[in-house]
């Protein structure tokens, strides 16, 4: 082969391996010149991750360039806010994570960030759907069958749920300490995960979000109750949490958040993008899919929202005996 | 709908003329891919990912899979021919390949991967076509105590399987371990080992480390060689094994084929873990185990085979239960779900356009490799046979644009630096990085799954003792110690 031929491949597969890549360079006003990672602290097929993808897709329409979901999951989303703060605040990297992780997981586990001041809210699009499920076969038809045995069965019983300090924990917790059963908590990753054990047995019963559809169509689960202010239109006949007679209805809101230190011009930018963005058809058809419900905070209206939210659920988490001050300082 | 008629569904779909570009598409990239070190399955649908949104659903999975099958076939031939793998499920290929391409057998070693990759992705197909159902329901009965016990298992496979010293395996096995522990508790939150440094907070990067102890490291150890020349030059005489070599290879490429039919259904088996374990078991069944390493054609045949059953069989879980087995899968899944499509126990019902049209483009898909793959290798070599002046800067441009391109961070680059000297170092003392990378791999499912498993058994470790697949999986563990103390002992 002459030295001229060898030249000319090694030029192709260079630029054929150059192309590969995104182009990335400084940040500029002009956001955004290059993809947008969109980083997801649960695993992909959960409900956040499914709710970030669709609002992805619809965020793309609007901003001609791709936004790219990734997944890092572990610490109950406390990962992928941490791996956030590493990047840089030029707006091409942002974190979509349920509000609980900020609030609930962050007073019940000491994270490496100020939940309240480490990061800038962008907006909260909407609201999971969560449940109790337990396999078809279970014995228990209703919660106060499975509560029953739970008493009977003091640490016998064992449950899934989507990890520490998450708001599916918190429902289960809100419930042993009512009726003061002792029950043993199994942490897994995402909804998925805990369905997974769930059906293949090594759980009797699971608090997750809605990913549980399918399996409850398909006639492998049961769904006890669900955890909304309202029964799911999908499952009239499930009653609620409230219903069964629990103090608890679903706080959490999706929510996208930047570093706190991105320049304002591009936090408009993007905030006005995601705002378009949440009227799109197909991602309205999207959450519908997973039961999920449509709702919009903007910057402002979601950082008074986490505030609150902050207050109330130390005050719930305190008087509970679940712990006696907030495990990470909020600012 | 039966299987013979959802199989002609299948391909009256896949033979679609948009879809068999697609196919095509797909394994073509995914071989370029796969010959392309740095560059792995997981990265590569990652960065197309966005281009197939304007696809219709069917031909983007079909695309994004032949993608993933065809990197399982591209990974050898570097292997083979440059000693460094093309991508992680072609590690242990190294091994074997580039010995016999060094002895002149290149073209063996490059056939009979084919031919094994073939022969091993039919069948897998055959297998993700028939029992897609029944054998799932098995895997789904793994809870964490046998995930724990299997993966111990794997870990002991690797450190006993390891070629040269167990000991010094092991040390890398648990060095590997140490590392996957970097970052914040994956059950509590609280940081280990993150010295307050914010990128570390969710643990160091399996690419970026990959990237440094194999590409790096490898571009710094060829440095060091007196002799300045060219990439292994090797006159490939027939890509068609001859008598003799399918006289010792089929065995293995039937072995290699079921070890990787098994874990690739197996959640956290996949293509990777089963090259290990199937080149372990040729080692440990030969009757002259000192052949491997020295270009034994069993040591290329079963582990190309096993990745290729591997790749095909982890559809199984995913099609039937939503469950992704492995990392490449989870992200192909993430593809369904953008596509709007929910894996899951319906999927076959609800959408038999997918599945059917998958599995058939996947027969026409490991037809295409094998037909276009043997006459491309010559190309392929030419894309390797660049001098050392320009491949190994290029090398090395790939792995710092790839390690930086994954997460936009230069702090990736670092880490990507500092394991290529760690990984140079470790070479001249004859210490294997693959172990190193498996145990990162798997730490974190070993670390999750021993917590759960005591916490559902309240602290008290008989619990993997007293669950038939979790104690099957201790004692192979245990005899495996054992034998290998004996054989240490036997050294002295």
């Amino acid at each position: 082969m002459s030295g001229r031929i060898r030249f000319l491949l090694t030029v192709a597969v260079v630029a054929a391996i150059a192309m590969g890549f995104p182009v990335t360079g400084p940040a500029r006003a002009a956001w955004p010149e290059r993809p947008v990672t969109l980083l997801v602290g649960f695993a992909p097929g959960g409900t956040m991750d499914l709710s970030a993808r669709a609002l992805a897709r619809a965020t793309e329409k609007v901003l001609g360039k791709p936004v790219v979901v990734e997944n890092k999951t572990g610490g109950t989303g406390t990962v992928a806010l941490a791996a956030l703060l590493a990047q840089k605040a030029d707006g091409y990297t942002l974190c979509a994570t349920p509000s609980s992780v900020l609030i609930r997981v962050s007073q019940m586990q000491r994270v490496p960030f100020k939940p309240l001041a480490s990061f800038r809210p962008i907006l909260g699009f909407t609201t999971p759907q969560l449940g109790i499920v337990v396999k078809q076969d279970a014995p228990w038809k209703s919660l106060a069958e499975l509560v029953a045995y739970a008493k009977k069965h003091p640490g016998g019983v064992k449950y899934a749920t989507t990890g520490v300090g998450s708001t599916t924990h918190a429902a289960v917790e809100e419930l042993a300490a009512r009726e003061k059963v002792r029950m043993i908590h199994i942490p897994y990753k995402g909804s998925i995960e805990a369905l997974t054990a769930l059906l293949g047995g090594h759980v009797d019963f699971a608090s997750v979000t809605s990913e549980f559809i399918p399996s409850v169509k398909g006639g492998q689960a049961r769904l006890l109750v669900t955890m909304g202010e309202k029964r799911s239109p999908k499952f009239p006949r499930v009653p609620t949490m409230k219903e069964a007679g629990y103090d608890f209805t679903n706080d959490a809101v999706y929510a996208v958040v930047a570093p706190a230190g991105l320049p304002p011009e591009i936090a408009k930018k993007i905030e006005e993008a995601f705002a378009r963005a949440v009227r799109d058809r197909e991602f309205l058809e999207a959450l519908d899919r997973i039961d999920l419900v449509p709702v919009y905070y903007n910057s402002k209206a979601f950082n008074e929202f986490l505030q609150a939210q902050w207050k109330i659920i130390n005050r719930h988490l305190t008087s509970a005996g679940l712990i006696r001050q907030a495990a990470t300082p909020p600012e | 709908m039966d299987i013979l008629n959802g199989l002609l569904y299948g391909f009256s779909i896949a033979t679609q003329p948009g879809h068999l570009a697609l196919v095509f598409a797909g394994c073509l990239l995914g071989t370029l891919v796969g010959v392309l070190p740095g560059l792995g399955p997981v990265a590569a649908i990652s960065i197309l990912l966005p281009l197939t949104f304007h696809l219709p659903p069917a031909g983007a999975i079909i695309m994004l899979a032949g993608i993933y099958y065809g990197v399982m076939y591209g990974g050898s031939t570097t292997s083979i021919l440059v000693n460094v793998p093309g991508e992680t499920a072609s590690v242990v290929t190294c091994l074997d390949g580039y010995q016999m391409a060094r002895q002149g057998r290149a073209g063996a070693a490059l056939g009979i991967a084919a031919f094994g990759s073939f022969i091993a992705g039919t069948v897998g197909i055959v297998g993700l076509q028939l029992i897609a159902g029944p054998l799932s329901s098995v895997a789904l009965k793994f809870g964490p105590p046998e995930y724990f016990a299997i993966i111990l298992m794997g870990f002991t496979f690797v450190t006993y399987l390891a070629p040269g010293s167990s000991l010094k395996a092991g040390i890398m096995a648990v060095l590997g371990l140490i590392l996957s522990g970097v970052g914040l508790d994956p059950i509590t939150s609280e940081q280990r080992m993150t010295f307050g440094v914010l990128n570390l907070f969710e643990g160091i990067g399996v690419a970026p480390l990959a990237m440094g102890l194999f590409g790096v490291a490898e571009v710094l150890n060829r440095l060091e060689q007196a002799s300045f020349g060219r990439v292994l030059q090797v006159k490939i005489r027939s890509l068609f094994p001859d008598r003799k070599d399918w006289l010792s290879a089929r065995w293995a490429i039937l072995r290699g084929t079921l070890i990787g039919f098994f874990l690739g259904i197996l959640p956290g088996g996949g293509p990777v873990l089963s090259t290990f374990i199937s080149y372990g078991v040729e080692k440990r069944i030969a009757k002259e185990p000192e052949r491997f390493g020295r270009g034994a054609i069993e040591g290329v045949a079963a582990p190309e085979a096993a990745n290729n059953a591997a790749a095909s069989t982890s559809f199984i879980p995913l099609f039937t239960l939503g469950i992704p087995p492995n990392v490449v899968l989870a992200v192909l899944f993430g593809a369904f779900l953008v596509h709007g499509i929910q894996p899951g126990p319906l999927l076959i019902r609800d959408h038999p356009d997918i599945f059917w049209g998958v599995v058939g483009s996947m027969y026409i898909g490991n037809v295409m490799l094998l037909v276009l793959n043997l006459p491309l290798i010559p190309l392929w070599v030419q894309v390797l046979r660049i001098p050392d002046r320009i491949l190994y800067p290029l090398i090395l441009l790939l792995c710092v644009v790839g390690a930086y391109s994954i997460n936009n961070s230069v702090f990736d680059i670092g880490v990507m630096v500092v394991f290529g000297v760690v990984g140079f170092l470790l070479k001249r003392g004859s210490y294997e990085a693959a172990p190193l990378i498996l145990a990162f791999v798997l730490g974190p499912m070993l670390e999750v799954n021993l917590r759960r498993s005591l916490l559902i058994s309240g602290g008290d470790f008989s619990i993997f003792f007293t669950r038939p697949i979790a104690l099957g999986a201790m004692i192979v563990c245990l005899f495996l110690l054992a034998l290998s103390f004996l054989r240490a002992k036997k050294g002295n």
